[in-house]
């Protein structure tokens, strides 16, 4: 049942946003994916404070929407970024990716 | 409410704006901190919802600077925070937040944040308009209070107080305390003090000083003695004052040609009279209830009258002195004061020292705006100033050719006092105003010389001790009271004549009479001898008829010569 989502919440959010559920979906797929195309440009080295506060506000958004496992991954980067504990090896990309992938193509299926 | 959210994700703006409008409320956004601070600034929200973590200014920036612009009245911020460290949420607080919630959003912990703090701001709206209120009200009363201060003293202004034979202390603000004192001078010489206390504090105390200052002001100047202005005074603020509201009073007449002082306390604490050769004071404490209590029907004034001169102080205070606290709350007392007269009982100023020792009992509570204090002493010659006379063409008014009679019989005689109702007719002719106080003495004289010597035949030289004239006023009293036969008739012709007009007074009383030629002989000093030297000096001519029993005197008066 989890695929990756909050069922629970997005029902809520259905109930919340109405006809607008579509406009949030959109809103959350586009920012998100600009979102990551900056954190691929980011530096682990020298950008984690960068890292971090994107890290966060990506968590933010996707817990809003219940698009928990994304948004747990972006949790730990974050919590690591924080503390300047990231390393390149810890920090895949790649995962972000492909969790995004797996939620956005559940989200379109259910909502666009 | 209109509420800014400031949140650099869309995705939360979207989902939270439609929370919020899907309770009614406005919504505002913001997608980075300054765009916060700006939004802030258009369009005034009543609440605040800002995300910690923003681009340019983050969250506790922002709040900072908004919660700074001290033009706006109170309102909330409540942040909203994905961050769980203690410190982190400690920190909204700190930075100005008055709450916190943490994301992901709940729309009913949302709506319950919002309904608590809905009320919060409704009170310090509520109390906002109250001050504002209550400002407005504060600053109209002292705008009020200053608009009838001038009034007040408009019209309770202080007559003759600044003579040089008076010493005093009265507040500026005094008529709100309740406390009034006049002084005027009697149309014969001397003076009238008048010093009261209504009960209670501001307007409604202050109000009953209208009547009772006109009531001073327009029967002093006509004549009127102690009783009657004080029965009509007390008429007046009976009808006027309300309940609970009454008025303790010292009056006191000087009378510089008969070296006496008539005093009337009503309610008042003690009065002092000071000789300041024998070291000698007399207390004279209230007779009577104060004004405003009794029924006009009931009321009824006797005087106390004694020798005064110009070794002689009178003291009248009112019931600040007494009640005045140290810092401990105890109050200065009635001892404190005797023995503060007491031991100053040769000084020029005693109510100087009375201050003085008040102000150093209740040290650094300064207590001198409830205080009046009164201090006279004998008026110097000359002080009673006549009037102004009036300048311009001469005309001929009013009763300058004139006959005026009375009889009074019987208990009339203690009941009416005539003087004020011929100085009234005498003086509605304009010429004469310049003689009023000489007219007013040659009528008060001969008058007085036929009830106290003709028809209740007083011994006049009764008044030479101190004793005896303590004597003299109680058995005039006693002898009014008494009274069911006898007679006195009044008559005032008035002519007019070349240069001016003649006054001639007619006095007969039902007495038997005296021998004139001996009175004349014996009567040097003013207060024996029934006046005649003066009478003499005021006059033109004084004859007796009838044993004494009748007497005509007859005052000249000439436009051309204006009395001092």
């Amino acid at each position: 049942m989890n695929n990756g989502l909050d069922h629970e919440l997005l029902s809520e959010l259905v109930e919340i946003m109405g006809e607008d559920m579509q406009l949030l979906i959109n809103s959350y797929l586009d920012d998100t994916k600009e979102k990551l195309v900056t954190m691929n440009q980011l530096q682990v080295s020298a950008q984690q404070d960068d890292i971090y506060r994107l890290a966060h506000s990506l968590k933010g958004s996707s817990r809003n929407v219940g698009v928990v496992d994304f948004a747990n991954y972006c949790e730990e980067i974050e919590k690591l970024a924080r503390e300047g504990q990231l390393t390149e090896l810890l920090f895949d990309l790649s995962k972000f990716d492909s969790l995004f992938e797996k939620a956005s193509s559940q989200l379109s299926q259910l909502y666009l | 409410m209109k509420i800014l959210i400031a949140d650099d994700n869309h995705t939360d703006r979207l989902i939270l704006s439609k929370v919020l409008e899907n309770l009614n409320h406005e919504v505002v956004q913001a997608k980075d901190g300054s765009e916060a601070i700006e939004q802030f600034k258009r369009h005034a929200p009543a609440l605040v919802l800002l995300d910690v973590l923003m681009p340019s200014y983050d969250g506790y920036e922002v709040a900072e600077i908004i919660k700074t612009d001290s033009s706006r009245a109170w309102f909330p911020i409540i942040f909203l925070t994905s961050l769980t460290e203690a410190s982190d949420l400690a920190k909204c607080i700190s930075a100005g937040g008055d709450d916190f919630v943490s994301k992901p959003i709940n729309k009913i912990i949302i709506k319950a944040k919002l309904d608590a703090f809905e009320r919060i701001i409704n009170l310090y709206d509520t109390v906002a308009e109250q001050r504002e209120r209550i400002q407005f009200h504060h600053e109209h009363l002292v705008q009020e209070q200053e608009a009838a201060k001038r009034i007040f003293n408009n019209i309770a202004h202080r007559g003759c107080l600044a003579s040089d034979n008076i010493n005093y202390h009265l507040s500026p603000m005094s008529i709100f305390n309740g406390d009034l004192m006049l002084a005027a001078e009697l149309p014969m010489g001397g003076m009238r003090l008048f010093l009261a206390d209504f009960t209670g504090h501001g307007l409604p105390a202050a109000i009953g000083a209208i009547p009772a200052s006109e009531i001073f002001y327009g029967m002093t100047t006509k004549g009127f003695a102690i009783p009657d202005m004080m029965t009509e005074m007390n008429k007046r603020l009976y009808n006027v004052l309300p309940r609970g509201i009454f008025c303790c009073v010292i009056v006191i007449d000087i009378d510089s040609i008969d070296e006496s002082l008539t005093i009337w306390n009503a309610g008042a604490p003690d009065s002092f009279l000071v000789d300041q050769k024998s070291g000698e004071v007399t207390t004279i404490p209230s007779s009577h209830l104060p004004l405003g209590i009794q029924s006009p029907e009931k009321f009824k004034v006797t005087c106390q009258s004694f020798e005064f001169t110009k070794q002689h102080k009178i003291i009248a205070v009112t019931d600040g002195i007494i009640e005045a606290e140290d810092s401990t709350g105890n109050m200065f007392g009635e001892q404190k004061m005797v023995d503060c007269i007491q031991a100053n009982v040769t000084s020029d100023d005693i109510c100087g020292a009375l201050l003085a020792e008040v102000n150093l009992f209740c040290g650094k509570t300064d207590q001198s705006d409830d205080l009046s204090l009164l201090e006279v002493g004998f008026p110097s010659v000359g002080s009673n100033d006549i009037l102004q006379a009036s300048k311009g063409e001469i005309i001929e008014s009013g009763t300058s050719d004139s006959e005026l009679s009375l009889k009074l019989r019987g208990k009339s005689l203690g009941n009416f006092d005539p003087i004020p109702l011929f100085m009234q007719t005498i003086l509605s002719c304009n010429e004469l105003t310049p003689h009023r106080a000489r007219i007013f003495t040659v009528l008060s004289e001969l008058y007085n010389n036929a009830l106290d010597h003709g028809v209740l035949g007083l011994d006049s030289s009764m008044k030479n001790s101190n004793e005896g004239f303590t004597n003299y006023y109680t058995q005039r009293i006693q002898g009014l009271n008494d009274l069911d036969v006898g007679f006195v008739k009044v008559s005032v012709d008035h002519h007019p004549t070349a240069s001016g007009g003649r006054l001639i007074f007619n006095i007969v009383d039902s007495g038997k009479g005296f021998d004139v030629q001996k009175i004349l002989k014996e009567g040097i000093k003013d207060y024996s001898g029934r006046g005649l030297p003066l009478l003499l000096k005021l006059c033109d001519s004084v004859d007796y008829f009838d044993q004494g029993a009748r007497v005509k005197a007859v005052y000249n008066w000439d436009h051309n010569d204006i009395p001092e």
